[in-house]
């Protein structure tokens, strides 16, 4: 069977240099007759080293074998408001595999300054049903599960089963310490991102790594809330940092560049500064 | 002694910088925040949400001593999402 997508693939591929490519319209009609997913159809041709055209600006930073660990890639997206919804068109747009998307919450007028997948005519709705419905305009070859439930210790394993990165999109910092802790429990690396007013910050977090407990502290002493209380969640710093992030889930899927483990990276977007703080890798406040 | 001191966002407005050294007889954590009170005008206390660190811990307990070339970072709680 794969020997024979793979012909057909071949078949089907436009010649190009440097590489050979396919459009939308070849995949979804390889994936009919072929009676696949477009999802596999794209996954055999990169391993072919035909290209989807809708990849070809990527490939020359991320390279064919990139592209395909990515297409590969099952990732989590726990959040989507504003940091979620941006990544989850980063994502969509970078050719990830599949995507698992977890939202309790339904979209509410003041989200409309920020959160890229609300729209005048989605208020009310939920915000993981929107961003399946985002990622199947963007890209019909991602998988996405959407989950209109909130994380909570009882049923985080169940939304990361499965992932290769979980990708921390929250807004308060109790749901992120459960998300770390599912992520290490099932070994699979987290990428922290957060913001309030024209800040934000990225740190990634992998099994075995203290991450989190050592930025706010441990569980039963963290706060909830930030300076956000204060200066609020403006329309530009959630897209910065998804973006942050979304570049950190690249580098650690095609497992190049550099991470930012037991380091925190802050941007402020009002002075164009940005700085590091080093963490411990030992944690805990005392 | 010397130790470092860094700062993000509306925090380092108070200093100037960013991250800066500072020479005093300091002995303790607390006696630094002394210190950044009377020479910049910088009360930590009338800052909510923010988080201190020293050597990229941390730090909860004020009467912490300090030691030559340590490094204390004042950070704010950035939560929302």
């Amino acid at each position: 069977m794969a020997d024979t997508l793979a012909a057909m693939v071949q078949s089907r591929a436009k010649a190009g240099a440097p590489h050979p490519t396919l459009t939308i319209r070849d995949v979804g009609e390889l994936a009919a007759a072929a009676g696949v997913t477009r999802r596999e159809v794209e996954l055999c041709a990169l391993a072919e080293g035909v290209v989807p055209r809708r990849y070809l600006r990527n490939i020359g930073t991320l390279g064919v074998e990139g592209q395909l660990k990515l297409r590969r890639a099952r990732v989590a997206v726990i959040g989507a408001g504003g940091l979620g919804g941006a990544l989850v068109e980063l994502l969509a747009r970078l050719g990830v595999g599949a995507l698992v998307v977890a939202d309790g919450d339904t979209f509410t007028e003041d989200n409309l300054n920020r959160q890229l997948l609300s729209t005048e005519g989605t208020i009310g709705e939920g915000k993981a049903a929107a961003a399946a419905e985002r990622v199947s305009r963007i890209n019909s070859a991602v998988e996405v599960l959407p989950h209109k439930m909130f994380v909570d210790d009882a049923n985080a394993d169940g939304f990361l089963l499965g992932c290769d990165l979980v990708i921390d999109a929250l807004d308060n910092i109790p749901s992120r310490l459960v998300l770390q802790r599912a992520a290490a429990r099932l070994r699979i690396p987290f990428i922290h991102g957060a913001i309030a007013g024209f800040v934000g910050e990225l740190m990634t977090v992998f099994p075995g790594d203290r991450g989190l407990e050592v930025l706010y502290g441990e569980a039963a002493h963290a706060p909830e809330k930030g300076i956000e209380v204060t200066v609020g969640t403006p329309t530009v710093t959630p897209v910065a940092v998804a973006a942050l992030q979304a570049a950190e889930a690249v580098k650690v899927i095609t497992g190049t560049g550099e991470l930012m483990r037991d380091r925190v990276l802050f941007i402020d977007l009002e002075t164009g500064s940005s700085s590091t703080l080093e963490l411990s890798p030992r944690g805990g406040a005392r | 002694m010397r130790v470092t001191v860094q700062t993000v966002s509306d925090l380092s407005h108070h200093f100037g910088s960013g991250e800066f050294q500072v020479t005093l007889p300091a002995r303790s954590v607390g006696d630094l925040l002394d210190h950044l009170k009377q020479a910049y005008g910088f009360d930590l206390a009338a800052h909510e949400h923010t988080m201190l660190f020293l050597n990229g811990r941390g730090c909860v307990d004020l009467s912490r001593p300090l030691r030559d070339g340590d490094h204390v970072a004042i950070v704010p709680i950035l939560a929302a999402g």
